[in-house]
């Protein structure tokens, strides 16, 4: 048995806040314009009572409904979700959040949750990949919510000059995103080696807050982004057989920090492998952790720019400094949804 | 099909978690002649970390104390992959079939799995007494795994979520949880619901480690949740 990605939903809350409300020039010390620095517009908040479980569930009746799988033949439902929180700042600790996600959609499947920070989703769909390809399982449900937002507030209540490990917090964004892998006749879709270069686990942290509800990040940005951006170029020339074999991927998506961060990893695929044209990037939702890959695929299917069978390639990151390319076909059909 | 090769295991008393783990993980790999350099995954499972921690994974950083793999990426560069399972007191056994099903993709030598929990911080009450424990999962491991069971029907609506109190975040719950008691009947080992992930394990093993054939570790979660992972032990 070969695998596929049958479906795929991405679910943005409306509530759109542009970057200048909520970060205005001044708010950054040294005169730092934050939307000149980061690029990014806009990103999406929780509604009133929306949590981690709420945007994972809607995203998950989406990616559901796309893929044309009875939610009967679902076995398995994997939370990748780095957040697990509730409308009212409380944090999951038990049971796992794929168990409140599976009673949710009524789904009676095996069912337990991973942390691998951003890399979660691409991790969670290859545990998904083994267990369709030895038959144990028919379908999975991979997916994560993303209640990420109270972590830059709580980042803007700090000074700034003072902390500047918070800084990360503020190009945050909230998203539900989901994947449903099924079997094929045929491969569609292959995985590039996964690894964790743990000498810098330090870098990112995210964790509850101290003297207020909610959670917190603190980020050591410039460093993280260095030692992502460094190893790039030879992870790519390691995994990739030929130039050819990269450019054969229509869409190159990787994960979404900053639009700023994500033009300088397509410099390093230019030098790399001769084009940067297929990597994709977005300005209005902000990093949303785990699902930014699903948040971009969104977005180019309501663009339009998404066709039956085409070559999407996830190039995924996580705090840890985790690592892992994901390729696939687009599955037919998309251009319906 | 994946064994374990071999554990250790120790009360985790006042040493923090990571040193604990990383202590009894470099014993094992003395004691059994392992090089930790083809460790090429890293899977631990728990439920309480250090202030609540969501990210990175503790593998990850139990990854970087144990200086396994920690290179820049270049030609031939040796890498592991590391990251968390969790499903409160049943984490072990996702976790186990987790190793299993990746082992043959990441081709590797030996997969480490790890289990602990910590207490979060100091205004978090506290009854358990973890113990860390460590294993190495091999192709040819004597402990082999074969396969899983969930069974979801006697759910509960127990939950335990953080709830910030007065500095740091406390856990509160919805309901009293479902307590079971340990016992064995025959080649069934029964643990207790009470017991957290590192507990789980050292003392299925511990038990196992005597027995001959088939046997079955079940486990019941505090909401209800049962999970069984049957195992052929190959003797002497």
């Amino acid at each position: 048995m070969k695998t596929q990605i049958s479906g795929f939903a991405c679910y943005l809350p409306p509530n759109l806040i542009k970057s200048e409300d909520v970060i205005p020039f001044g708010t950054l010390p040294r005169g730092i314009d934050f939307k000149r620095l980061t690029k990014i517009e806009a990103h999406h908040e929780v509604l009133e009572g929306q949590g981690s479980l709420e945007l994972a569930v809607e995203a998950a009746q989406k990616a559901i409904a796309r893929s044309g799988v009875n939610k009967e033949e679902i076995d398995l439902v994997i939370s990748c979700s780095v957040t697990k929180m509730s409308g009212d700042l409380q944090n999951l600790i038990e049971p796992c959040l794929a168990s409140h996600i599976c009673t949710a959609l009524d789904i009676k499947a095996q069912s337990f949750d991973i942390a691998n920070a951003c890399l979660g989703m691409v991790t969670g769909i290859l545990i998904a990949d083994r267990k369709i390809r030895s038959g144990k399982i028919r379908h999975a449900l991979i997916v994560a919510g993303e209640y990420l937002t109270e972590a830059l507030y709580e980042a803007l209540g700090k000074n700034l000059l003072l902390n500047q490990k918070a800084f990360s917090s503020l190009t945050i964004g909230d998203a539900g995103g989901a994947y449903v892998v099924s079997g094929s006749d045929e491969e569609r879709i292959q995985f590039h080696e996964p690894m964790t270069l743990a000498q810098h686990s330090q870098l990112c942290i995210g964790d509850a807050a101290v003297g207020r509800p909610g959670p917190a990040m603190r980020t050591y940005g410039k460093k993280l982004q260095n030692a992502a951006l460094e190893n790039l170029g030879a992870y790519f020339k390691r995994n990739f057989k030929s130039q050819e074999d990269y450019s054969s991927h229509d869409h190159i998506i990787s994960h979404q920090t900053t639009p700023r961060a994500v033009s300088k990893g397509a410099l390093i695929a230019e030098k790399t492998w001769g084009s940067g044209d297929a990597v994709r990037s977005i300005s209005h939702t902000g990093n949303t952790a785990s699902t930014s890959h699903a948040a971009v695929l969104e977005t180019l299917l309501e663009d339009g720019a998404l066709l039956p069978n085409q070559k999407v390639y996830l190039m995924a990151f996580g705090s840890g400094l985790s690592f892992m390319g994901m390729s696939f076909h687009l599955p037919s059909g998309v251009e319906r949804w | 099909m994946v064994g374990i090769l071999a554990f250790e295991f120790e009360p985790v008393k006042r040493k923090s978690l990571l040193k604990s783990l990383k202590g009894i993980t470099q014993r094992l790999c003395k004691k059994n002649a392992i090089n930790p350099a083809d460790i090429g995954l890293m899977v631990h499972t728990g439920t309480y970390r250090q202030n609540f921690r969501q990210e990175p994974a503790f593998a990850a950083h139990l990854q970087q104390a144990l200086d396994i793999g920690c290179a820049n990426i270049g030609p031939t560069s040796k890498h592991t992959f590391s990251f968390d399972v969790s499903d409160g007191a049943c984490g072990p056994h996702h976790a186990l079939e987790t190793i299993a099903d990746l082992f043959p993709v990441i081709g590797c030598k030996y997969a480490l799995l790890t289990a602990g929990d910590c207490r979060p911080n100091k205004e978090t009450p506290w009854p358990h007494r973890p113990i860390s424990f460590a294993a190495i999962i091999s192709e040819d491991g004597p402990l082999q795994i074969l396969d899983t069971r969930f069974d979801y029907e006697q759910e509960n609506d127990f939950t335990s979520s953080t709830k910030f109190n007065k500095k740091y975040h406390t856990e509160a719950f919805t309901s009293k949880p479902h307590i079971t008691k340990h016992r064995v009947e025959e080649n069934r080992f029964i643990a207790s619901s009470a017991w957290l992930c590192g507990e789980q394990l050292s003392r299925f093993v511990e038990w196992a480690s005597s027995q001959n054939g088939i046997v079955t570790h079940r486990i019941e979660n505090k909401n209800g949740r049962v999970s069984e992972l049957n195992w052929r032990v190959k003797g002497e």
